[in-house]
């Protein structure tokens, strides 16, 4: 454990001191703050005033799965060259010729690019509450932050998934292959949530039918985030099969983060 | 110190290291020789553990090289070094003085002197990537020599470097080897390994042809090289 905690912070380290990461972490927060916009403005409709505290309001949660998407992205992005580099570079060599076991190494490289992705995700999830908490006056819910904590098992379920694709195919492949299975999970999820939605059900004379399978055991990553985006607003969301996302998105995680752990054991270097 | 028994190595129906046996004992020093492809480095990647055997075992002070803890005593330097290019070369023997457990001031008086004994003094604070070859082999070598360990295998730790260069490690091997740490060495330049190795072992087509002290290998008049060839081409 003590040798994956230093691979995770060698890891964390060394991607942080990177500028294009620095660079794309000063891009966003300023993304965020253009946002402010939207708290400082006032809005009509139909020549009617809108409460500009609504506006806000729904800027935030939008916002707030927007930077859901984009630290899982982040994720993505930060995790698919991490071992195949280390490979390039000697550096795998060079430190499992230490007293170092092979799934400290794996499990330590994939803890070190969540971690940075997670933290990514939390920085600008802040920058939104300190935005709405400066311009408005409101503090959104205290669960906001919560919320975004528990969408980090969504950020650890694609590192995973991308690093064990990357063992297999091209790295830009792996991070379309997780792109495919977040972006079908979505579709479904985003398609059940409508099809539940009360606006929907009163333009539809029969219930909807029971998801299929597949539809419920396919890793919930959307799911997740729209059960996260109900903590703030209160609305309930509804999703696929018995298990809660989260749930689903931890187990798919752990069974994953497990292949990659024994498939980087059989690796010959 | 190492055990090597009938260990063979396959890939796909190629044949890298053929039913191997040998031991090395404590503060022996001990060359690898061989041509290209003869199998010496996939005999130091199993020792390493970096690929697994097709048959055989191979231990290091008694401990299997599956267990990661039997490298808690080894210092290895690669062919081909390398250092992340982001990295100083303090930073990365920072690293590894931390991987061993040394503690924070340990580290510092062990880096500074390692530094200075590799000839890197001056040049440690810099990025690696304005490091020629051979002052990345340097540092390499320098990471292989933190905390004192008591086997040191090396695989061309000279490759890269001028003679200079070459004299000075080899002054480092044999300060060492007075010490007492066991050396497994793995290098084309014969001159340098009869000077520093006591024992070593020819090894062709993954088969060991002969493994004796040098004195025994080397004959009135003859050198190692001369001894190294006429068996190959045999």
């Amino acid at each position: 454990m003590k040798s994956l905690m230093k691979i995770a912070g060698y890891t964390v380290r060394d991607i942080v001191r990177q500028k294009s990461f620095i660079a794309s972490a000063i891009v966003c927060v300023l993304l965020m703050i253009v946002l402010r916009g939207c708290y400082q403005g006032s809005y009509s409709v139909n020549g009617q005033a809108v409460n500009s505290l609504n506006v806000a309001w729904q800027a935030s949660l939008i916002a707030f799965s927007v930077v859901g998407h984009i630290a899982v992205l982040i994720g993505a992005l930060l995790a698919m060259r991490i071992y195949r580099r280390d490979r390039e570079d000697g550096s795998m060599v060079m430190l499992l010729a230490r007293p170092v076991s092979r799934w400290s190494y794996s499990l330590g490289r994939l803890a070190g690019v969540f971690f940075v992705a997670w933290a990514f995700m939390l920085l600008l999830h802040g920058t939104i509450y300190v935005l709405a908490l400066s311009n408005t006056g409101a503090r959104l819910p205290g669960l906001f932050l919560a919320a975004s904590g528990a969408c980090f098992i969504n950020v650890l379920f694609v590192v995973s998934l991308v690093c064990l694709c990357s063992f297999f195919v091209s790295d830009v492949v792996a991070v379309l292959l997780t792109i495919g299975v977040v972006a079908t999970g979505m579709v479904s999820d985003l398609v059940f949530a409508a099809m539940h939605s009360k606006t929907l059900q009163s333009f539809m004379t029969n219930a909807p039918p029971d998801p299929a399978l597949w539809r419920s055991i396919w890793p919930k990553t959307t799911a997740l985030m729209l059960d996260a985006t109900s903590w703030v607003s209160g609305v309930p969301t509804h999703y696929a099969g018995s298990i809660h996302p989260f749930v689903n998105v931890f187990v798919w995680t752990l069974i994953v983060g497990a292949l990659v752990a024994m498939r980087f054991n059989r690796e010959e270097l | 110190m190492i055990s090597i028994t009938v260990a063979t190595k396959r890939y796909g129906s190629a044949t890298a290291v053929d039913n191997v046996s040998f031991e090395v004992r404590q503060g022996e020093s001990f060359a690898l020789l061989g041509p290209n492809g003869a199998g010496k480095t996939s005999l130091v990647k199993m020792l390493l553990g970096f690929t697994r055997p097709t048959s055989g075992t191979l231990s290091i002070n008694g401990m299997s090289v599956t267990d990661p803890m039997c490298r808690a005593s080894v210092g290895y330097c690669a062919e081909n070094n390398a250092i992340p290019p982001y990295l100083t070369g303090y930073e990365f023997l920072a690293r590894h003085a931390e991987l061993i457990g040394l503690s924070k001031d340990q580290a510092r008086t062990e880096i500074e002197a390692i530094i200075i004994s590799v000839g890197m003094q001056g040049k440690e604070k810099q990025a690696a990537r304005t490091y020629s070859k051979g002052m990345v082999q340097r540092i390499g070598l320098g990471a292989a020599l933190l905390g004192s360990p008591k086997l040191l295998i090396l695989d061309e730790p000279v490759s890269g470097l001028d003679p200079i260069g070459i004299r000075e490690v080899r002054m480092l091997l044999e300060e060492r080897k007075r010490m007492g740490t066991t050396i497994l060495l793995n290098s084309h330049l014969l001159s340098e390994v009869e000077k520093v190795c006591d024992t070593a072992a020819i090894i062709k087509n993954g088969k060991i042809l002969i493994k004796e002290s040098i004195s025994a290998i080397v004959k009135d008049g003859e050198s190692l090289e001369d001894v190294f060839v006429r068996m190959i081409k045999e």
